[in-house]
């Protein structure tokens, strides 16, 4: 469902974040992206949604299809309308409510009534555990509480697939587990999910897929069983071990 | 023996000064609108650095910040008169020069002092606005526009309220200038009754207080719009 071809990407002529990155995601599963920092997998992430801007290779989704060479503005909001991001530092609308966070994209982009808008945000609350703060504004929320509103949210438009960036870096520990726990009811309704993350609790037990990305290049890709069993590079296992550390650190 | 200084003069003069107050309201009032449009377009064009046009707006902002409002007013109301003739000559129009009122004059220049200080203001509140929330809007598929109207500028603003009442006020006492270009206005009225009677004293002190006044009721309304607008922060404690 998800494809991507030869994507490139650098911020300066020296610093080159995508080296080519080639990656096919089916339907349903849920990858996580992992890696040292800087490896490019916030850029590919951000690149699938158009927030950051390719030089050269291609990406489909579904039946949108872009070729950074030559983009449309027609091209980038058809890319845009398949996918939805979670970020790692929540980006809630700060002057709208929390229901009307949800509803935003519902009314504008969408053009669903308002009435009906407004049933479907409260639904989606009700599933991410909001619906008794749908009045309150985001700045009167804890961050667990900002990230599952940003769940919410990029659900509303029904993606085909939701982009989670780093969604629980930037959590206080004893918020993580909330937002996991959001995470992983969406997992098991079958929608798509591309993570990048940190959090090995997530990788484990949730990714159906891992894909470990180094200095611009996908490095190795499997189920986690094949990549924490036998990864293929020293580096991975190496990632791994210092990852495991910060696993058990966590569970102290 | 003639008073020193004339209390019951001065009190039985203020409902005429008074009566011009709704002129210098009314200038203020509609050379705010314009200034508050011009400042929203020129902070747009600077904030998105459209070419060519976002140079031109900073050389109109650099222009305006660099010269006396009194100057700006002047060179309105002589320039923009040679300008339409200018215009009459080369294209064959016929604007009538001589018909339109000095207040219009005043408008566009106070509009247009006011306007590049307000633009200054406003760009630096969108610029404060966090990218992560434009990005949010992105991502969910909204427009610039939309992205604008909808999430940015209403952000924009509560950040831009406290300069902004600042420059209202600034405009409303700024219409005492207008006079030099004959439109008679609160202060030109205080003017021409103290000259009437040589208590130019007494009648300066009434329209300081009118002016005193008015701009407290405006503090009084931007304060009120300003909590409106923050009622969706919490308050730091």
């Amino acid at each position: 469902m998800i494809s991507v071809r030869e994507l490139k990407k650098s911020y300066d002529r020296e610093h080159q974040v995508l080296r080519g990155i080639n990656l096919e995601v089916k339907k349903g599963e849920i990858v996580a992206m992992i890696g040292g920092s800087g490896a490019g997998k916030t850029t590919l992430l951000r690149c699938l949604n158009y927030l950051e801007t390719p030089e050269s290779g291609t990406i489909r989704i579904d039946d949108a299809f872009i070729d950074a060479q030559k983009p449309t503005r027609k091209h980038i909001r058809a890319l845009r309308s398949k996918s939805a991001m979670v970020f790692q530092h929540f980006n809630l609308f700060n002057n709208k409510t929390v229901l009307e966070n949800v509803t935003e994209a519902l009314i504008t982009v969408k053009k669903v009534p308002k009435k009906s808008s407004e049933d479907r945000g409260r639904e989606l609350l009700e599933q991410v555990g909001m619906l008794d703060k749908a009045a309150v504004y985001p700045s009167f929320l804890s961050g667990g509480q900002k990230q599952r509103v940003g769940i919410a949210r990029a659900l509303a438009t029904e993606p085909e697939v939701i982009l989670f960036d780093e969604p629980t870096s930037a959590l206080d520990p004893e918020w993580v587990a909330e937002v996991l726990g959001v995470m992983q009811k969406i997992a098991a309704r079958g929608i798509t999910m591309l993570v990048v993350s940190h959090e090995m609790r997530f990788v484990r037990s949730l990714a159906t897929r891992i894909v470990f990305l180094s200095e611009g290049r996908i490095l190795e890709d499997g189920t986690p069983e094949q990549i924490f069993r036998n990864p293929r590079y020293e580096r991975t296992s190496q990632f791994l071990r210092l990852a495991d550390l910060s696993l058990e650190s966590a569970a102290l | 023996m003639q008073k020193i200084f004339d209390p019951a003069f001065m009190l039985s003069n203020v409902p005429e000064i008074l009566s011009y107050l709704p002129v210098t309201l009314g200038i203020a009032a509609i050379s705010g609108a314009c200034a508050l449009i011009i400042g929203l377009g020129v902070a747009l064009l600077r904030f998105y650095k459209v070419r060519i046009l976002s140079q031109l707006c900073a050389l109109y902002v650099s222009f305006i910040r660099g010269t006396p409002c009194l100057v700006q007013l002047l060179i309105a109301y002589y320039g923009i008169p040679v300008f339409l003739r200018f215009i009459n000559a080369e294209l064959g129009t016929s604007f009538n020069v001589n018909g339109i009122h000095a207040s219009v004059f005043a408008i566009i220049a106070l509009g247009l002092n006011s306007g590049a200080f307000m633009s200054e203001t406003l760009r630096s509140a969108i610029q404060a606005v966090d990218r992560g929330q434009f990005e949010a809007c992105y991502s969910l598929n909204m427009s610039p526009w939309q992205t604008l109207r909808r999430i940015v500028l209403p952000q924009a603003f509560v950040t831009a309220l406290p300069p902004l009442g600042n420059s209202f006020i600034s405009l409303l006492k700024e219409t005492s200038l207008v006079f030099s270009i004959s439109v008679v206005e609160m202060m030109a009225a205080a003017k021409i009754v103290g000259s009437r009677s040589f208590r130019f004293f007494e009648m300066y002190i009434v329209v300081a207080f009118i002016y005193w006044i008015c701009c407290l009721i405006l503090e009084q309304i931007f304060r009120y719009i300003e909590k409106r607008g923050l009622r969706t922060q919490r308050r730091e404690s």
